[in-house]
């Protein structure tokens, strides 16, 4: 009854929640940019200010002003100083292929003093993209856990504005390890390194300088001309046990056979003699050195299994977490299957249908990702599109694997119709507590341990 | 972006040091400092989890309650947090520990935070995202000691504020020494600049503290209670004062007295009554005396009563025992006035300083922060000198009328008044009865002062108080008698203090903050005394004493243990008992800290490893030769031991250990005469590498 108090529409309509949205919104934005702007030691001058003014209020004593006015001229010497701290750079973004959520990448710089004097005591730093709600998001989310708070916290949500300010966070950026010291013209390389929290396209296009004052209170944060970049993260990714994917050798000409060459191609059965029209690239010269008389190299073409990896992206009560650990759970079996012995078509909705397909001879595995490092939940929970998708391929599936996010009675009838379909089908279900009864076919995760639950998984998924 | 560089040595010991020095504990700073620069010195480390940090934490909240307890019961309570912040140094030494003695770098913001640990637990379980904020206490530390050493008792000393800059320029020392070619100029001239901003500053400040404080017309100065008293006359709106006990009269012998005196004033000027310096004084004295002491069966008594003159009176009169006596009991701040009857003969208590001014104004520098000062009075005794001898209408003389600069309404008022009721010719006691009589049925006493439009100058307050509100409170009372009496020739004074009306089960004075109250003194040509003329209507006190709120006798009851307890303190017998009860469990439990800090203490490795400087010996030229037969030397084998694999190959081998013996004292006795080492080994040196050269090269092993 508590738990739905803070999500009743009553409160989410509450003209303060808006204040309270310009409010946090304001206060977050005013503590990123002064953070950036003011370093500890000058942080804990402005907090010896403070005490040092409610000191002069209480007793008045000539030293306390003394220390205050020192304090004071110092801050205010540091700031007068900032201004003459100037830097002209020239930078060239060198990215990675890929990061993946989790693991630091190093992002390396390029960098040339376009300025007549050296450029030191300065670093690097990205600039993530603002991870601040909108209100909508504001007005809709969902703490976990945030049913057991008390009555204050739930109405005020100040710990759901930071937790979603977390969540939505794509990555963090730690300054260049090294200050900068580069002679006028000269050109140096310098890296930053960077820790997605967030799979997704990450946009860099806000490089910064930061040049403290000489007195280390504050510093400068001056935006560095450079090409906007874009670096992909991948999901994150766990260790899986061995496993076979459901279904029988319904096997599929893939491989060689759909490559784009032209001409015989395939896997080596065995030599033969020479018979006119065979491709020159076929002769096998050692075998006519021995024989005296051409031999041509026999192919065949090969057969794969396709597997098809369904991705529900309806997430159960617009739950952002299961259906991230969901696409994760993809990923995972996207890393696992070999792509050179079998094919995998990855198929979900995302505001339409969509398959992509990976293998020996079509994409690779990091097609796969790519596409899942960019899929978005949806917002409205059907199943039938994705139902129908799936049935339209039925015939091409050696079997198939569903990856839900969350579980109900829709996606149990989901599995119904897949096997009334003639599919094999295998299901993992992504959920914060697994159900207490067991559904033939089903595997249950959770969000919290997904590691730990993944190794858990039985080798056959029938 | 980059780890902050370490502090620099021995700048915390200095800054507690310095923090020991300008708060009277130079012991407390020393031992402080030798603990937190001994980290320097010893290996000895302790692996300090968060648990530990979290117990440093409590403990150093629960150091802080004690000593803000102490301070409390000392009685400072406007001024309790700033004394209890002067020794954060000591309070927050167990975190400085932690820190110094411990082998992580930081220290998480979660130990310090209950809402933080909330959070982080809350993160866990849900497996949210959760970000640890880590800082090093020891400059959090640095910053608190000099905070706290500003608010010291010598903290005033010309040394404090150049220690500090000193300290800072220390600080910052590392941050200029990255440019070496400007950065002394520059790190100079910030600290110059710093430093004049400090003095030039703290002038404006205190000018501007002092006006906002004060008003323009104090004209900077402290307000001296004992000088100046500023009435509420002319102020709108309710008065408010404090239920809270001030003082409390405990009776000894005989009654207690009706009104004790405070500070007595004979200039009125704009709402502010004031004493005058008489003509006779010089101002630098600002008109106190010191009083003469008098022992009597051991009892120190400061002799109040005056006799002819700037005379006192002798002490065994002013402090005979068959005088009626009562004890006042109350806290002080460094500096106050001693509430007492105007016939005070003499006071025992504690005090480093007792002072009276020709008004009869007590100012003392108690030596305990509750006083308990025991009060001998009589009929025949007076504080107050007679009435000044200066010119009549003359500032400062005790027949002055309400302004002497110009004629105005005021005077006016209080003409047509004596006029009005026919008081000039009148013996003074008939005056006073006759005023009396015209207050209590014609005017009513009230705390509350309302007006259309506040008139131009407050010179008519007293006016508008006689002919149009008649209404007021006792300031209006006792300003427009002193001004009436002086118009009908009485030398008359405004005196501030409390009226002792209520009483307690144990016949106890409760002097309150609503107990306040002036009247006006009357100088007794016949009795050659002052007299207290009190003419507020007497229905004043049943006025105030209803006003206390439901909860205030529970406060009444504490701050009386509270001041009972600080009296029993300060026996010295009983404060040896004290201390005593309370050293018990501090020992046991720092008894138990040191044994859990004994058994897990660790050794860290030295990090300043010297490193070894090669010794030249003759024998290094030996390796080249020898190669041929042993091979190259491996890595890290020493020469001496290398080399003695030639012995089975040499026909002299007894050449080549006596050889490898002097090479290694060479190498390693500091003792040993080199040159004589070295003469002897270039011989045997000689001899070996003729010898090796001698040798047919066999196989040579690998390195």
């Amino acid at each position: 009854m508590e738990a739905d108090l803070a999500t009743t529409s009553n409160l989410r309509d509450h003209p303060l929640r808006r204040w309270l949205f310009w409010f946090y919104h304001g206060g977050t934005g005013l503590n990123h940019f002064l953070r950036r702007r003011l370093r500890p030691a000058g942080i804990g001058l402005l907090v010896v200010g403070v005490v040092l003014g409610i000191l002069a209020g209480g007793d008045a004593s000539e030293a306390v002003f003394r220390l205050f006015c020192f304090g004071f001229t110092m801050g205010a010497l540091a700031l007068a100083s900032l201004p003459l701290r100037r830097v002209s750079l020239e930078v060239e973004r060198e990215l990675p292929p890929h990061a993946t959520v989790g693991q630091p990448v190093t992002v390396h710089y390029r960098l040339t003093n376009r300025a007549k004097s050296r450029v030191h005591n300065a670093w690097l730093v990205e600039t993530a993209p603002d991870s601040r709600p909108d209100p909508e998001q504001f007005a809709w989310a969902r703490e976990p856990g945030g049913e057991r708070r008390n009555a204050f916290d739930r109405f005020f949500s100040y710990y759901t504005w930071i937790w979603l300010c977390e969540s939505l966070r794509i990555f963090e950026a730690v300054p260049t390890a090294e200050s900068l010291d580069i002679a006028p013209g000269e050109t140096k390389r310098h890296s930053v390194t960077l820790f997605p929290l967030r799979r997704g396209l990450v946009w860099l296009h806000d490089l910064r300088v930061l040049l403290p004052d000489p007195l280390g209170l504050y510093q400068r944060c001056s935006k560095v001309p450079a090409l906007p970049s874009t670096l992909v993260v991948l999901p994150e990714r766990y260790r899986l046990p061995e496993f076979e994917l459901p279904g029988a050798a319904r096997f599929q000409p893939g491989g060689d056979a759909r490559s784009r060459q032209t001409g015989s191609s395939g896997e080596f059965v065995g030599l033969r003699d020479y018979q006119p029209g065979d491709p020159m690239r076929l002769i096998h010269w050692a075998s006519w050195a021995r024989a005296g008389k051409p031999i041509v190299k026999e192919l065949e073409d090969t057969f794969f299994p396709r597997h098809g990896l369904v991705l529900d992206t309806f997430p159960e009560g617009s739950d952002l977490d299961v259906f991230e650990a969901a696409v994760s759970v993809a990923a995972s079996f996207v890393s696992a299957i070999d792509t050179r012995e079998s094919l995998i078509e990855l198929m979900f909705i995302a505001g339409e249908e969509r398959v992509i397909t990976a293998g020996r001879g079509t994409a690779r595995a990091e097609a796969l990702l790519e596409a899942l490092a960019v899929v978005q939940a949806s917002g409205q929970p059907c199943l039938s599109p994705l139902r129908s998708l799936v049935l339209r391929h039925a015939e091409d599936l050696a079997g198939c694997l569903v990856i839900f996010s969350g579980w109900s009675a829709e996606r149990e009838m989901f599995l119904k119709h897949l096997r009334a379909g003639g599919i094999e089908v295998g299901a993992v279900v992504v959920c914060r507590e697994k159900p207490a009864e067991r559904v033939a076919g089903v595997h249950f995760v959770r969000v919290g341990q997904l590691g730990a639950d993944l190794m858990k998984l039985p080798g056959n998924f029938e | 972006m980059n780890e902050p560089a370490p502090m620099p040595r021995m700048l915390m010991g200095c800054a507690l040091l310095l923090w020991g020095a300008v708060t009277g504990h130079a012991l407390t700073g020393l031992a402080l400092a030798v603990a937190a620069e001994g980290h320097g010195w010893t290996r000895v480390r302790w692996d300090f989890g968060e648990t530990a940090i979290l117990r440093a934490w409590r403990l150093s909240m629960l150091v802080m309650v004690l000593v803000a307890a102490l301070v409390w019961m000392d009685g400072a309570m406007m001024y309790a947090a700033p004394r209890t912040m002067v020794w954060l140094p000591l309070i927050c030494f167990p975190l400085l520990f932690v820190q110094s003695y411990g082998m992580a770098k930081g220290m998480p913001l979660t130990a310090f935070s209950h809402f933080l640990k909330r959070r982080r637990s809350h993160a866990e379980r849900y497996g949210l995202p959760f970000r640890e904020v880590y800082f090093h206490f020891g400059r959090v530390y640095l910053i608190l000691v000099l905070l706290s050493a500003s608010l010291g008792k010598h903290a005033g000393h010309w040394v404090f504020f150049p220690g500090v800059v000193v300290l800072t320029g220390w600080f910052l020392k590392d941050r200029f020494a990255r440019r070496p070619r400007i950065a002394p100029v520059a790190g100079a001239l910030v600290l110059i600049l710093a430093t004049a901003g400090g003095f030039s500053g703290a002038i404006a400040l205190e000018a501007a503290y002092h006006y906002l404080a004060s008003g323009r017309g104090s004209g900077g100065d402290r307000v001296d209670w004992a000088r100046h008293s500023h009435t509420s006359i002319g102020e709108l709106g309710e008065l408010k004062q404090s239920p809270r006990i001030v003082w409390r009269a405990i009776p000894g012998s005989g009654d207690l007295p009706a009104l004790v005196r405070v500070a007595s004033y004979n200039l009125y000027r704009s709402t502010f009554w004031t004493a005058v310096v008489p003509p006779d004084v010089k101002t630098s004295s600002e008109d106190f005396t010191e009083l003469n002491t008098f022992e009597r069966d051991g009892v120190v008594y400061h002799v109040t009563a005056r006799a002819e003159g700037r005379d006192f009176m002798d002490g065994a009169t002013a402090s005979d025992p068959g005088l009626p006596w009562f004890t006042i009991r109350g806290g002080a701040a460094r500096r106050d006035l001693l509430p007492m009857p105007g016939t005070a003969g003499s006071v025992s208590m504690e005090a480093d300083k007792m002072e009276l001014n020709s008004y009869g104004t007590l100012r003392m520098e108690p030596g305990q922060p509750v006083i308990n000062a025991k009060v001998l009075w009589g009929p025949g005794m007076a504080a107050a000198r007679g009435p000044l001898s200066g010119n009549e209408g003359e500032v400062g003389d005790d027949l002055c009328p309400p302004t002497s600069r110009r004629s105005s309404g005021e005077s006016d008022a209080v003409k047509r008044v004596v006029e009005r009721l026919g008081l000039r010719e009148l013996p003074l006691a008939e005056k006073i009865e006759r005023l009396r009589d015209e207050f209590a049925g014609n005017f009513t006493y009230s705390r509350y002062a309302s007006q259309a439009l506040p008139p131009l100058s407050g010179q008519d307050f007293i006016a508008q108080f006689l002919e149009e509100t008649r209404r007021g409170h006792c300031e209006y009372f006792a300003t427009a008698t002193v001004f009436i009496l002086r118009e009908c020739g009485v030398p008359a004074r405004y005196a501030t203090g409390f009226a002792v009306h209520e009483r307690d089960r144990n016949g106890v004075g409760l002097l309150r903050g609503t107990h306040a109250h002036a009247w006006a003194l009357a100088w007794d040509g016949d009795q050659g005394r002052w007299i207290d003329v009190d003419l507020t209507p007497p229905d004043w006190t049943g006025m105030e004493t209803p006003r206390l709120p439901p909860w205030q006798h529970l406060l009444d009851r504490w701050q009386g243990w509270v001041d009972d307890f600080a009296v029993w303190r300060a026996d010295s017998a009983n404060l040896g008992m004290l201390a005593a009860v309370v050293s018990v469990p501090l020992l046991a439990g720092g008894f138990f800290v040191i044994r859990r800090l004994w058994s897990s203490r660790k050794q860290i490795e030295n990090r300043e490893v010297k490193r070894a400087v090669a010794v030249p010996s003759p024998l290094d030229g030996l390796e080249r030769p020898a190669i041929r037969h042993l091979g190259p030397r491996p890595i890290g084998q020493p020469l001496a031991c290398w080399l003695a694999g030639l012995g089975p190959k040499l026909n002299e081998p007894a050449v080549l250990d006596e050889a490898i013996r002097l090479h290694r004292r060479l190498r390693f006795d500091p003792d040993a005469p080199r040159d004589e080492i070295n003469n002897e080994l270039e011989k045997l040196g000689q001899r070996l590498r003729r010898e090796i050269r001698r040798l047919k090269v066999g196989r040579v092993p690998d390195a």
